[in-house]
C-alpha cells in the first residue's frame, strides 16, 4: 500500500498564535534537540542532555497546536522526596549531587507524542481464538476409597477469519521524539487516559520539547499503531477472545496529526570532571531515572587520609619496637596494615560504582 | 460486504462464508463447516432392478442380492488415529439428553408406508417393500453422531459354524446342544461404544516395607537364629499412565458380562462412518450417555493408575497407601462396532450368545446339565470321604492315622476342584 499524504513541518513564526504562550524557539548544539522556552531560559543548560546551552534558533513546526496534555501530578514536595530517595545510598557522591541542588535546577518539561487520527480501509485476516471449557477430574485414593473432584479448564480453539475493514481511529499515540524509548525506560509509562485537552494554563512556565521525528519519520510506527487498533477491533468484531497472525492490507485516509504533551521534571548535577548528568522524573508517576555517579576525587582523598594514618602508625610501631616496646609496637604495625588495606576501599569503590552505572540505571520511587 | 471504492472486487476465500460481526465497518468471514449438511434418512434400493440392497460383507459395499449390482462403501480407513473429541461443557450438556426414548415414525420413500421403528434403532426395513433405511437425524448434536465404524467382517455362515463349535465344547452341557436349530437365528447389530483416552499423573504415598535378615539369640534354645524382619519407611513417587482407546459399551440392553467376553475389537480397522455399512443391518444408538460411560471409564482408568503406582513400589509390603490421580488430555469417540447377537430357548429357558463381528470370538450363556456337575463333584469328593471313613475305623484299632492324613489331603483337593467346576457351571449360565 502506498504511503499516504503526511503533513509537513515548516519554519513558523506563529508559536504564540498556535500555543497561546509567549515562547521562543531554542535549541541545543550538543544534542540537537529543539524546544519552546520562555526567553528567560535562554542560556540555561539544555533540559534534554544538560550538557549544552539553550540558544535561540529557528525550528520546523507543524501548524497545529497540541491537542492533549497529561498534567503534572507531582508537587514540589513530591519531587523533593523522590530526589532525596535518589540521592540517598550513593557513598562518596560528588558535592553537586544533593537534593537541594537538584531541586533548585529542576525544570518542568513537556515532551511530545504524536496523536494520529485516520480511516483504515482494507482487508484483514487472522486466527481468532475462542475460549471453551472442558471438564477434567482429579481423583484421590486413600483407605476410605476414591474421591473425585471436578476441574473445569479453559482452553482455546483457533479458527481462521478474514474480512474487510472501514473504521476510523482517533488519537493513536506515536513517539515524536527519537529518544522516546530511552525516556520511557528511564521514567516509565504514562497513564494516557489522564490526558486533558490542551490549555495554556497547564503548561505555563514549562519547557516544550519539540518533536524531532516529523510525521514522515514517525509514519511507520503510526502505521503499526493504527494496525494494532484495527486488530483489536477485528478481534471484537469476530466475537473472539484472542487473535494471532493478524495481517491487514490497508489504505490510510483522512490522516490528522496533532500532539500530546507528557510531563517531565529534568534536573542535573555535575561530576568530578564538571560533566553534567541529567536526572529525569516522570511528572505523573514520580518515577526517577538517571545516572548516579560517585566521586573518584573524594575516593582518592579518603584513601590518601587513611594511607597517611597508616604510615604514621607504622612509623610509631617501628619506633616503639626499636626501643623495646615490642608488644605495643607490633600492635601498632598490625593496626597500620589494617588501615592501609582499608585505604584501598575508597580508592576502588567509586570506580566500581561508576562502572555499574553505565548504561543509565533506573531508580524508581 | 462493505461498500467502499477501495474494497470493490474483493472476495473472501472460496470456502469462506460470512459470520456475524459485532462491529459496524468490519465484516467477518469464516471457513464453511465441513459437516454442516444434515444427514437425511437414506433408503437403499437397487438402481437397476428396484430391489432392496444391503451392505455385503464379502463385496465390501452395498449390493443387490437380486441382480448383483454392487457399489463400494464410501469410507476412509482411519484406525486408531480417528479423530477424538474433548469433554467440552457444551458437548457434555448435549450428551446428557441422550437420543430420546420415544418410538419414532419413519416415512418409507419407496412405498409410502409409515414405519414405527424401535427405541434406539438407527435402521429399519420396510415390511411392505423390504427397502432398507438408515436414519441418524435425531442425534442430540452433530458431534454425538457415530463418526467411525468397524464394518462387519465375519459372515453369518461363519458365525453359525463358530457358534456350533462353541456350543459343542464342554462336558457339563446337555448333549445335542450343538444341534439346536435355535442358534441359527443370529442378528448382525452395530452396537454403540465409547472409546476413551487420558493421561493420568499419579502421586502416591505409602509406607513401604523392606525385608531384612536379623540374627537373634534364642534364650530358650540357647543358640543364635536368623529371622526376617520388615523395616517400614514412608516413600512417595510419581507415575504417569497413558490409557488409549478404552472401550466402554454404550448400550445397557445387552449383557455387559457376555459383551466383554467378545472383546477385543481391533480399532485399527475403524473407518469413517457411512450409512452404507448399516444398510440392511440393525444398529442401536447409545442409551448409556457420554457422562455415564465416562464415569465407568474413569473408574477403570484410575484402577489402572493405582496398579501402576503399586508396580512402582519395589516390594510387596505396602501399607497406608494413598494416591492422587490427575487426569489430563481426556478425549472420547463415539463408534459403532459389529456384534452378532442370538437368543435361543432350551428347555423353556432363554440363553444369549454374542459373536464379535470383526474377529469371530464367541461368548454367551450355555445351559448346564446339573446332574453331570453333581456327579463330577461327587466323584471328586468320594475318594477323600471313603478313605477318611476307613481311616476312622482303623484309628479305633490304633493304626489309621496315616490313612486319615491322606484322606484329608484328597478331600481338600476334591473340594477345590468341585468349587472350580461349580463356579464354571454357574458362570456358563450367567448373563
Amino acid at each position: 500500500m502506498p504511503t499516504p499524504d503526511l503533513p509537513t513541518t515548516q519554519i513558523s513564526d506563529s508559536v504564540e498564535q498556535l500555543w497561546g504562550l509567549a515562547l521562543q524557539v531554542a535549541g541545543c548544539r550538543q544534542c540537537g534537540q529543539a524546544f519552546l522556552v520562555e526567553t528567560i531560559r535562554l542560556g540555561q543548560p539544555c533540559p534534554n542532555c544538560a550538557c549544552g546551552k539553550l540558544e535561540s534558533q529557528p525550528a520546523r513546526l507543524t501548524n497545529q497546536p497540541p491537542e492533549l496534555v497529561v498534567p503534572f501530578a507531582k508537587t514540589q514536595a513530591d519531587v523533593r522526596a523522590v530526589l532525596e530517595n535518589f540521592v540517598r545510598g550513593v557513598w562518596l557522591a560528588p558535592d553537586d549531587f544533593n537534593t537541594e541542588t537538584l531541586l533548585r535546577r529542576a525544570v518542568p518539561v513537556f515532551w511530545p507524542m504524536w496523536l494520529v487520527d485516520a480511516d483504515v480501509v482494507g482487508i484483514w485476516q487472522a486466527e481468532a481464538g475462542f475460549d471453551y471449557q472442558v471438564k477434567s477430574s482429579q481423583e484421590s485414593y486413600s483407605n476410605s476409597g476414591w474421591r473425585s473432584r471436578e476441574v473445569i479448564e479453559t482452553r482455546q480453539r483457533w479458527e481462521p477469519r478474514a474480512g474487510q475493514i472501514v473504521r476510523h481511529y482517533d488519537n493513536v499515540c506515536v513517539p515524536a521524539a527519537s529518544d522516546h524509548a530511552r525516556l520511557v525506560k528511564l521514567v516509565g509509562d504514562y497513564h494516557l487516559d489522564k490526558a486533558a485537552a490542551y490549555d495554556k494554563a497547564r503548561v505555563t512556565h514549562s519547557v516544550m520539547h519539540l518533536p524531532d521525528l516529523p510525521p514522515h519519520s514517525a509514519w511507520p510506527q503510526a502505521q503499526v499503531g493504527l494496525n494494532h487498533a484495527a486488530e483489536q477491533e477485528c478481534l471484537k468484531a469476530a466475537a473472539a477472545q484472542h487473535i494471532r497472525n493478524y495481517s491487514v492490507k490497508a489504505n490510510y485516509e483522512s490522516l490528522n496529526w496533532t500532539q500530546m504533551l507528557l510531563p517531565l521534571v529534568v534536573s542535573y548535577y555535575a561530576d568530578d570532571d564538571g560533566k553534567n548528568h541529567p536526572v529525569y522524573i516522570n511528572g505523573q508517576s514520580g518515577m526517577i531515572g538517571g545516572v548516579r555517579m560517585a566521586s573518584q576525587r573524594k575516593g582518592w582523598r579518603w584513601a590518601g587520609i587513611l594511607a597517611g594514618i597508616a604510615v604514621v602508625l607504622l612509623i610509631m610501631g617501628l619506633l616503639l619496637s626499636v626501643v623495646g616496646l615490642i608488644p605495643v609496637g607490633g600492635f601498632l604495625i598490625f593496626v597500620a596494615i589494617l588501615v592501609g588495606m582499608a585505604a584501598l576501599v575508597p580508592a576502588v569503590w567509586p570506580w566500581q560504582w561508576n562502572r555499574r552505572q553505565q548504561p543509565e540505571k533506573i531508580v524508581s520511587h | 460486504m462493505l461498500d467502499h471504492p477501495k474494497l470493490a472486487g474483493w472476495q473472501p476465500p472460496s470456502n469462506y462464508q460470512p459470520v456475524p460481526s459485532t462491529l459496524e465497518g468490519i465484516t467477518v468471514f469464516a471457513p464453511r463447516p465441513a459437516d454442516l449438511v444434515v444427514e437425511e434418512p437414506t433408503t437403499y434400493k437397487c438402481p437397476n432392478c428396484g430391489a432392496a440392497t444391503k451392505y455385503d460383507i464379502t463385496a465390501g459395499g452395498v449390493a443387490c442380492e437380486h441382480c448383483g449390482y454392487t457399489t463400494l462403501a464410501q469410507a476412509q480407513k482411519v484406525g486408531v488415529q480417528a479423530q477424538r473429541s474433548e469433554f467440552t461443557l457444551e458437548t457434555l450438556g448435549q450428551a446428557e439428553k441422550g437420543w430420546g426414548l420415544d418410538r419414532r415414525v419413519l416415512h418409507c420413500d419407496s412405498c409410502g408406508a409409515e414405519l414405527a421403528i424401535a427405541e434406539g434403532a438407527l435402521t429399519a426395513t420396510c415390511p411392505f417393500c423390504a427397502s432398507n433405511r438408515v436414519n441418524l437425524r435425531q442425534a442430540p448434536s452433530e458431534n454425538l453422531r457415530p463418526r467411525f465404524v468397524i464394518p462387519f467382517k465375519i459372515t453369518p455362515e461363519i458365525v453359525r459354524q463358530r457358534a456350533r463349535e462353541w456350543l459343542g465344547k464342554g462336558w457339563f452341557h446337555p448333549s445335542g446342544l450343538a444341534d439346536s436349530s435355535a442358534i441359527d437365528r443370529f442378528s448382525g447389530v452395530y452396537l454403540s461404544f465409547w472409546t476413551f483416552d487420558a493421561n493420568i499423573g499419579s502421586d502416591w504415598n505409602a509406607e513401604v516395607g523392606y525385608e531384612r535378615e536379623e540374627r537373634y539369640y534364642d534364650a530358650s534354645d540357647k543358640e543364635w537364629r536368623t529371622r526376617t524382619v520388615i523395616d517400614w519407611r514412608w516413600e512417595r513417587g510419581h507415575v504417569v499412565t497413558r490409557v488409549n482407546n478404552l472401550l466402554v459399551a454404550g448400550t445397557a440392553r445387552l449383557s455387559h458380562l457376555i459383551l466383554e467376553k467378545v472383546y477385543p475389537f481391533n480399532l485399527n480397522d475403524l473407518v469413517t462412518y457411512s450409512p452404507d455399512f448399516l444398510a440392511g443391518w440393525q444398529a442401536l444408538t447409545y442409551d448409556i450417555t457420554l457422562p455415564k460411560a465416562w464415569e465407568a471409564g474413569k473408574a477403570i482408568m484410575r484402577e489402572k493408575a493405582k496398579s501402576a503406582c503399586y508396580a512402582d513400589i519395589p516390594t510387596n509390603h505396602v501399607r497406608n497407601f494413598s494416591m492422587s490421580a490427575d487426569f489430563s488430555d481426556e478425549a472420547w469417540r463415539y463408534v459403532l462396532l459389529p456384534v452378532y447377537v442370538a437368543a435361543y430357548l432350551f428347555e423353556g429357558k432363554t440363553y444369549q450368545v454374542m459373536v464379535n463381528g470383526q474377529t469371530g470370538t464367541v461368548a454367551g450363556q450355555k445351559p448346564v446339565a446339573w446332574w453331570k456337575v453333581w456327579l463330577a463333584m461327587g466323584l471328586l469328593l468320594a475318594p477323600g470321604l471313603l478313605l477318611g471313613l476307613v481311616g476312622l475305623i482303623l484309628t479305633a484299632a490304633g493304626v489309621g492315622i496315616v490313612l486319615l492324613g491322606v484322606a484329608f489331603i484328597l478331600l481338600i483337593i476334591g473340594v477345590i476342584l468341585s468349587i472350580m467346576i461349580y463356579r464354571q457351571a454357574v458362570a456358563s449360565e450367567a448373563a
